[in-house]
């Protein structure tokens, strides 16, 4: 429902005050995608919850506001909202100005991840843009006094149809203000041949500020009074400083020119949350001042065993053991074990991978000004709502006084939907109230402390009947669950974290288990792109391949005798409910005919039918992510010990495209992180330390190892899913299925810089 | 008392602060934010500007080396610094194109940008690139261009940098 707002309430949201229209939609569902969450959230939905979601304003010049409410972060989201909107407005480009929302419940779900912006918001953002046309309409038809079905919006302007005299948007936004909002079943919409700007490459709103430099990340906001922090952190997960042990390298350093203050922060445990881990914060009068300070602190810790002797490289040894206990079965069909016990043909591997670090761009900063009420926040942050939250659980401060603002995120990749750096530099602005306190994060601090994508292993087997047709298939996963970092105890990966790509595997096979076995974990993990599709899609996608050569067919002949004949899938036949990314199996069906187009599609563009030639290869996969479809060739060359990426082709099909631009964009970035991940990526712990620190030996892809990409996006009308994680799953199997097509090694354990150079 | 210019503007430094590197000076004394923190090692580029027509990594340069230099900041590489770019974090779009560098404008017209956070440093690389190689090829680029982008915009600079060769001959 959309409700005509006031402007008061407009001007305490955006901070915009104004004369003009502005419109509200309600009822956008929120807290569903949450409801078995272990992340502490609102005991009930606040009421205010159910009001507004997002917001048209119409100001008397003709400006037109967009309040785009999730966070920008490179993926083009208040562009992409923006032209939604505009479309069925039918606005002018030219007048349309985004404004970033501040966090808060009315807006609905702020959390900017799981690939769902769109998703979420495509149709309200429709009758939002229709909504407002339709009393601007209306406006003109009461001043005309004539019938609204003569009046026509086009252009920024209502057209009078019987003699062509025009109103502008800015002329009639006062009385189309007076107006009450229509009812949906009076909303009319443009059919796609009439689209002016959705399925149009638009170019970012925030472009031309980007390439003058003048685009605001957190860091970036100048205030007056303002002083700056940086923190060293316990390096063992549950650690606390020594207090006695460092009281000289603390005073030493509080005398040091420039630094205002040295003072312990966070709290020492393993049930981390988004709790600041224990350390020392120093402030001084400017960032370098404060970094000179915290590497002149020598800090001592108090060691707890639990963490203190974690070494990854065993402990990826011990996940792959955890494999043959017994485990928690997700979903089954049959008797899988009978099956393979029967089978004389039958196939095992096992595929791990180590722990990653998303390391966006920009490491995380922070400004916070505490005026002895109000906490106001500026943090590139995923979810304002949350981070809002967690500063009020964690500081204990009235709710309705913190104030969190949304810079441009300098890329996340999962990063900042933790929100622990801005509970940091909130604990710390306590202590300094008046001044604005902004506290910066090292490279090594953002490698060090990361909420980890975890290490992990998956083993998979199958069985072959007298047909050579598949009948038995046996997937199991094993690694530390994201929910483990909230309980602190061992757990089970979760059943949605098994939902990426494992739970879901789109084949029709009489004998099916899936399982999944727990593991303790030692450091943070949160999320990062794709989360566990990576390792999930990497095995399934390896395991086809390595089917497909053991019985003498050709890939994709694999990938179609296993995925069977046309269907939506659906595994309610044996009683799993899939919970297909909280979104119904009607309005989203998982369709296996998208699967298998994509595939073709790089098979048919590719190099992969082309002969072999010696020392080079190509290797495919696809996989189902985030209700999106993708398929991926690459193309490699071995040569000696060399590896070469060559080419990268990839078919995306994720509905209704708004801006496909934008979509190849993000394409061609998770392509090129997920070769980073694949080729080289690797965090490791040694005596529950990090032993990486920085771009030196936490290495990400550059210009000479990044190949030619070509991104297809499929044609669909169906309802708009996923882009910007889908494509980086589906990366790692079709690499390392080409170097086994190059003649190289089958590589099971990621990342191929242990067999190759890169 | 360190002497240089910055965009054309002679600054000072006291000696004081001789050890700074550049980056922090150009941010946090100079308010000019263009010029981004990426690694603090001089392994990214985040932080790259100008000294004397070169690309130099600006977190990896204190004072103390500066005298008598000429720094340009990505603000100061288009003509006209940027007039009309808005000031407002919240309001994206400046309106202002005519007078971007040839790189910027090569950049606007591919779209290259992701997050945007890597991107002028890239700029400010790719336009001392192209005063040493004005025709480069791809492997050139490929040698020629070592910043990181965790976004993955490679393919698109390496278009855009071919793009601005062509506009700028
Ligand atoms: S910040 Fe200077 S090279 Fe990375
Ligand atoms: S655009 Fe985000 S790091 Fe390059």
């Amino acid at each position: 429902m959309i409700k005509n707002l006031s402007r008061r309430r407009f001007l305490q949201l955006t901070g915009i005050s104004t004369t003009g229209l502005v419109l509200g939609a309600s009822g956008l569902a929120y807290w569903r995608h949450r409801k078995n969450s272990f992340i502490p959230l609102p005991a009930e939905l606040p009421e205010s919850a159910q009001t507004f979601n997002l917001f048209v304003h119409i100001e008397t010049d003709d400006t037109v506001h967009i309040v785009v409410h999730r966070s920008e972060m490179g993926q083009g989201i208040r562009t992409g909202f923006a032209q939604v909107v505009a479309e069925e407005l039918q606005a002018d480009w030219q007048h349309i100005v985004v404004v970033q929302a501040d966090g808060a419940s009315s807006y609905g779900s702020q959390s900017t991840d799981s690939s769902r912006s769109m998703r979420d918001n495509y149709q309200r953002l429709r009758e939002m843009g229709a909504s407002a046309r339709h009393m601007l309409e209306h406006a003109a038809a009461k001043y005309w006094g004539i019938s609204p079905d003569l009046c026509q919006a086009q252009n920024h302007q209502v057209v009078r149809q019987d003699n062509l005299a025009t109103l502008r948007f800015g002329e009639l936004a006062l009385t189309a203000a007076t107006l009450s909002p229509p009812s949906l079943p009076e909303l009319t919409f443009k059919n796609k041949d009439q689209f002016k700007y959705i399925g149009k490459k638009i170019p970012s709103v925030d472009l031309n500020d980007i390439v003058l430099g003048q685009a605001k990340y957190s860091a970036d906001l100048q205030f007056p009074n303002t002083l700056y922090a940086c923190i060293q952190r316990s390096p063992v997960l549950g650690d606390e400083v020594d207090h006695a042990g460092s009281a000289e390298s603390i005073a030493d350093v509080n005398g040091l020119s420039g630094v205002r203050k040295v003072h312990p922060i966070g709290i020492p445990t393993s049930k981390s949350q988004f709790k600041p881990l224990a350390g020392i914060a120093v402030v001084a009068d400017s960032t370098w001042q404060a970094l000179k300070a915290k590497r002149a602190l020598n800090i001592q810790w108090k060691n707890k065993e639990e963490h203190s002797k974690f070494n990854s490289d065993d402990y990826i040894q011990e996940l792959k053991n955890n494999l043959n206990k017994s485990g928690k079965i997700l979903r089954q069909k049959g008797d899988t074990q009978a099956a393979l016990n029967r089978s004389n043909n039958k196939h095992s591997a096992a595929y791990t991978l180590p722990y990653l670090a998303q390391a966006p761009m920009e490491p995380m900063a922070v400004v916070v000004l505490y005026d002895k009420k109000n906490i106001n926040v500026w943090a590139g942050v995923q979810d304002p709502q949350n981070t809002k939250w967690q500063l009020h659980l964690h500081l204990g401060h009235d709710y309705d006084d913190i104030h969190v603002h949304v810079p441009l995120l300098g890329g996340s990749f999962g990063r900042k939907a933790s929100p622990d750096f801005v509970l940091e530099a909130a604990e710390i602005a306590m202590h300094f109230p008046g001044n604005t306190l902004q506290l910066q994060w090292s490279r090594e601090d953002d490698i060090q402390h990361s909420y980890y994508h975890s290490a992990s292993a998956v083993q998979l087997e199958a069985g072959f009947n007298d047909n050579r047709e598949i009948n038995a298939w046996h997937a199991k996963s094993c690694f530390p669950s994201i929910a483990a970092t909230f309980s602190g105890k061992e757990e089970y990966p979760a059943s949605w974290e098994m939902e990426l790509g494992l739970v879901n595997t789109p084949f029709v096979i009489e004998h099916e288990t899936v399982e999944c076995f727990s593991a303790v974990a030692h450091t943070r993990s949160g999320l990062m792109r794709s989360v566990s599709n990576i390792q999930h899609a990497f095995a399934v996608g390896s395991f086809v391949d390595e089917l497909a050569i053991a019985s003498g067919r050709d890939n994709v002949a694999m990938w179609l005798a296993m995925i069977g004949r046309d269907r939506y899938i659906d595994y309610s036949d044996h009683g799993y409910e899939l919970g297909n990314y909280s979104e119904s199996l009607t309005d989203f069906p998982f369709d296996n005919r998208r699967l298998k187009h994509v595939l073709h599609w790089v098979a048919e563009h590719s190099s992969y039918k082309a002969t072999a030639s010696s020392g080079s290869g190509c290797g495919l996969s696809c996989h189902y992510s985030f209700l999106t479809y993708v398929g991926i060739a690459v193309k490699v060359r071995l040569e000696q010990n060399q590896l070469k990426v060559d080419e990268v082709h990839c078919a995306i099909d994720c509905g209704t495209v708004v801006n496909p631009d934008r979509v190849i964009a993000q394409s061609e970035g998770a392509i090129v992180m997920a070769l980073s991940a694949v080729l080289m990526g690797n965090i490791s712990f040694k005596d529950g330390q990090v032993e990486q620190s920085n771009f030196h030996d936490y290495p990400v892809l550059r210009m000479h190892q990044t190949p030619k990409i070509r991104v297809h996006i499929v044609n669909s009308d169906t309802k708009p899913t996923g882009a910007g994680e889908p494509v980086m799953p589906v990366v790692a199997a079709s690499l390392t299925n080409a170097i086994v097509a190059a003649g190289g090694e089958r590589i099971r354990d990621l990342p191929v810089n242990k067999i190759y150079r890169v | 008392m360190i002497k240089f210019t910055v965009n054309q503007k002679t600054v000072e430094a006291d000696d004081d602060i001789a050890d700074m590197p550049l980056l922090w000076f150009l941010r946090e004394n100079q308010n000019l934010k263009g010029t981004k923190f990426g690694c603090g090692i001089g392994q990214c580029g985040a932080c790259t500007v100008h000294m004397n027509g070169n690309a130099i990594r600006s977190c990896s340069v204190p004072l103390a080396t500066l005298a008598n230099a000429d720094i340009t900041t990505i603000e100061g590489l288009a003509s006209k610094v940027g007039a009309d770019a808005t000031t407002s974090y919240q309001v994206g779009s400046s309106k202002q194109t005519e007078t971007l560098h040839p790189v910027q404008q090569a950049w606007v017209e591919g779209d290259v940008p992701q997050c945007g956070y890597c991107q002028p440093g890239q700029i400010m690389a790719a336009a001392a690139f192209l005063k040493q190689n004005p025709a480069p090829s791809d492997q050139d680029i490929s040698e020629g261009i070592t910043n990181i982008c965790r976004c993955g915009s490679y393919v698109r600079i390496r278009q855009a940098i071919k793009n601005a060769a062509k506009n700028m001959s």
